[in-house]
């Protein structure tokens, strides 16, 4: 083997999964990449995440949330993905698509499921709270403080949980006059409270915000035989 | 026209030149693994922990899983992985070139730089800066500090490969040279595609998973196959069975590496085509696996009782035994009935595991036991130490190993019996954290004498005399295997 060949086939060893596997869904998949308007009723598809929501994100990765939660509901190709059994996001659940993750920098798809999938955490856990209640309506403040405790804490709520205890993103402080409307239903002692951080406000803002459920249009293979003609 | 004898003592001369050259970038490299590998354990053992038992670190925010996770990943690969590549490549590509390195400041610089940044970036992950992308979680600041040092490093590496006089070349160079070119092959692209220029969010995930396969079977695998094909015929005193055959498997490795990584999204919200693919490129390398495993067997042939004696051969030709193991993991974790269970379990991550420590770590060892004598001026002082250290690291990979894709079986089978509650898969995958804590601290333990060793050669406190170490006495039936004819290889 000459060493020009050497270099020609690793060119075309290292070139073509970059070109199939990078380059054109980087080019077909970025070009789809696009938000929709409803302008009947003003709404936006897929919703695109902002400000606050944007920083939970940045939190999410940070706290390094990625390594035991995913963000996808997978198709059935392989097998029916669990999370496709929740029923009240309709029956089934549809896969998670490219669309889904418009307007973050990257999909946090996930390492492994140390925890449960939180791609429709947004629907499901005032879902789970009303189920709980048996209320008729749940009052989004009751989602965040159950978030809120849940991070603080996630033995409070389920004592065989193996999440970690996210303390250092909420402040530990004496009760000045009246206590703080943010404050946690916890005990911490007499005359203190626990109150979230902005990192904590804008971690719960996020995942509040997980919705992969938004109606899509038709596949493009139920277009009228017509158009593919024309 | 020299005599034979002459020629001999001219190659051990200019061996003994390269060597002295080579000496301090090398050394750096294969300490700062050590460190770095000692380091990425620990971090385990704590992300481990904090699994087990999650407020044995409550209120310590640098400690928790999630981010002790990244800091254990980043350190064992660019930390220990790299860093223990560069001290292999270097010594490698100068002894099978002929060539004594020129300007050794310029490694030794680039070296630090390289572990000033991976230090840099750990301690961001720690602190809370994380970038979310998998084996890319420091500040996306540390890549250009990562690549240039990189390109300084491979450029020392790849300069006696242009320099060469040899009319023919060794097959480790083949695969030196393309782990050289891979790098920055995988690595700039990733960079510019996710933080300068992203594009769709799951195209920035695809390309991630796209760069850890790329790593693994571009980089890693390539150096440790180099290295064994390097050493196994220079210590059996054969020249390598069949070079067809090699050339056939570094062609089906590299080919078919860069199209893998991308199976663990089968079914995710990618074209299906892509993850398809991929799945199937990760279950043809166990064609290369078996091809590089049967040409190492066939040449020890009649000697294969050296890897009794030889601690470089024992831990070499381990390192083609997990590299089949680790293909066949690949390969498994790809058929869709084992992935259905898998798939988003920490099965799901076996592979980069056998690769690491099942494959590359093994054949570096070997790399060091070998290489090191001859930096340092002495012998490994004992050959039952080295014994120690090999059984115990291979006890501990298998049991990380085992757990890793036993407990994903469980993980994975658990989360289709939810029955409301997470607690069963969190129940179902306890035991094998408690397992792979166990091998994290068998690892630990067998590394922490190692690098003792590798440092007490380094302050020239080995045996002073002439001859290897070898791990038994020699046993009367053996002593002709001891009887070497030099081959091609050998002489390099």
């Amino acid at each position: 083997m000459s060493v020009r060949t050497f270099y020609l086939g690793l060119i075309a060893a290292f070139g073509l999964p970059w070109v199939f596997l990078v380059a054109v869904p980087y080019g077909q998949l970025t070009a789809n990449d696009v938000t929709m308007v409803d302008e009947s009723i003003g709404q936006t598809y897929p919703q695109v995440n902002a400000g606050f929501i944007e920083y939970g994100n940045r939190i999410y990765a940070s706290e390094g949330c990625f390594q035991c939660h995913s963000q996808m509901v997978r198709t059935t190709e392989v097998s029916v993905d669990p999370y496709r059994y929740e029923s009240e996001l309709g029956s089934p659940v549809r896969e998670s698509r490219p669309e889904d993750y418009v307007g973050e920098d990257y999909a946090f798809l996930g390492v492994q499921r140390i925890g449960p999938d939180l791609a429709n955490v947004g629907i499901t856990k005032p879902r789970d709270i009303k189920q709980a209640t048996g209320l008729d309506e749940v009052d989004p403040a009751d989602v965040r403080q159950w978030h809120m405790e849940h991070l603080y804490d996630p033995r409070l709520i389920h004592e065989w949980s193996n999440m970690p205890s996210y303390q250092h993103l909420f402040e530990k402080r004496r009760i000045q006059g009246q206590k703080s409307n943010s404050a946690l239903n916890i005990n911490v002692g007499e005359g203190y409270e626990v109150v979230p951080t902005e990192r904590a406000e804008a971690l719960v803002t996020y995942l509040m915000s997980l919705k992969k459920n938004d109606p899509i249009g038709p596949p493009k293979a139920d277009k009228p035989a017509a158009d593919d003609e024309a | 026209m020299s005599s034979p004898s002459a020629s001999e003592n001219s190659l051990a001369l200019l061996r003994a030149n390269i060597d002295q050259s080579v000496r301090w970038p090398v050394l750096l490299f294969f300490t700062s693994a050590g460190f770095w590998f000692l380091a990425s354990i620990v971090l385990g053992m704590i992300s481990t922990w904090a699994l087990l038992s999650p407020d044995t670190f409550s209120g310590c925010a640098m400690l928790q899983y999630g981010r002790v996770q990244s800091a254990h990943t980043t350190a064992m690969v660019y930390g220990f992985g790299f860093n223990l590549a560069f001290g292999m490549i270097l010594w490698l590509m100068h002894r099978l070139c002929r060539l004594p390195m020129k300007a050794q400041a310029v490694p030794v610089v680039a070296g630090h730089v390289w572990n000033i940044a991976i230090t840099i970036g750990i301690l961001f992950i720690l602190g809370g800066v994380n970038s979310g992308l998998e084996w890319l979680e420091f500040p996306k600041q540390v890549g250009p500090a990562l690549l240039i040092s990189y390109i300084a490093i491979a450029l020392w590496a790849f300069v006696p490969f242009t320099q060469r006089d040899q009319p023919q070349t060794y097959v480790s160079l083949w695969f030196l040279v393309a782990a050289l070119f891979a790098f920055p092959a995988l690595f700039l692209p990733t960079q510019i595609m996710i933080h300068i220029v992203p594009g769709a969010a799951v195209v920035s995930s695809a390309i991630n998973h796209w760069y850890i396969g790329g790593l693994l079977f571009l980089f890693f695998a390539p150096v440790a196959v180099a290295s064994v094909f390097y050493f196994v015929p220079k210590v059996s005193g054969r020249p390598l069975f069949s070079f067809s055959l090699a050339v056939f498997a570094f062609w089906a490795l590299i080919f078919l590496g860069g199209w893998t990584g991308l199976q663990r999204l089968i079914g995710g919200p990618l074209p299906a085509w892509m993850t398809a693919i991929s799945g199937a490129a990760t279950f043809l390398l166990i064609i290369p696996a078996l091809l590089i495993w049967i040409n190492t067997r066939a040449t020890l042939a009649d000697r294969s009782r050296l890897v009794t004696y030889s601690a470089t051969l024992r831990f070499s030709y381990a390192a083609t035994v997990g590299l089949v193991i680790a293909t066949v993991f690949g390969g498994l974790t790809t058929i869709p009935s084992i992935f259905a269970l898998t798939g988003l379990t920490q099965g799901a991550l076996s592979v980069q595991i056998a690769i690491l420590l099942g494959v590359f770590m093994f054949a570096g060892f070997g790399a060091i036991y070998f290489i090191i004598p001859r930096l340092c001026n002495c012998e490994w002082r004992s050959g039952s130490a080295i014994r120690f250290h090999f059984w115990f690291t291979t006890y501990a990979v298998i049991m990380i190993l085992a757990m890793y894709l036993v407990g994903g079986l469980w993980q994975g089978d658990a989360t289709y019996e939810l029955e409301g509650t997470w607690k069963v898969v969190t129940d179902s995958a306890r035991p094998y954290y408690i397992g792979r804590m166990l091998g994290w601290v068998l690892l630990l333990i067998a590394n922490f004498s190692f690098v003792i060793n590798l440092w007490s050669m380094i302050f020239g406190k080995g045996r002073k005399a002439g001859t290897a170490t070898l791990l038994h006495e020699v046993d009367e039936m053996d002593k002709d295997l001891f009887v070497v004819e030099p081959t091609e290889t050998s002489k390099a």
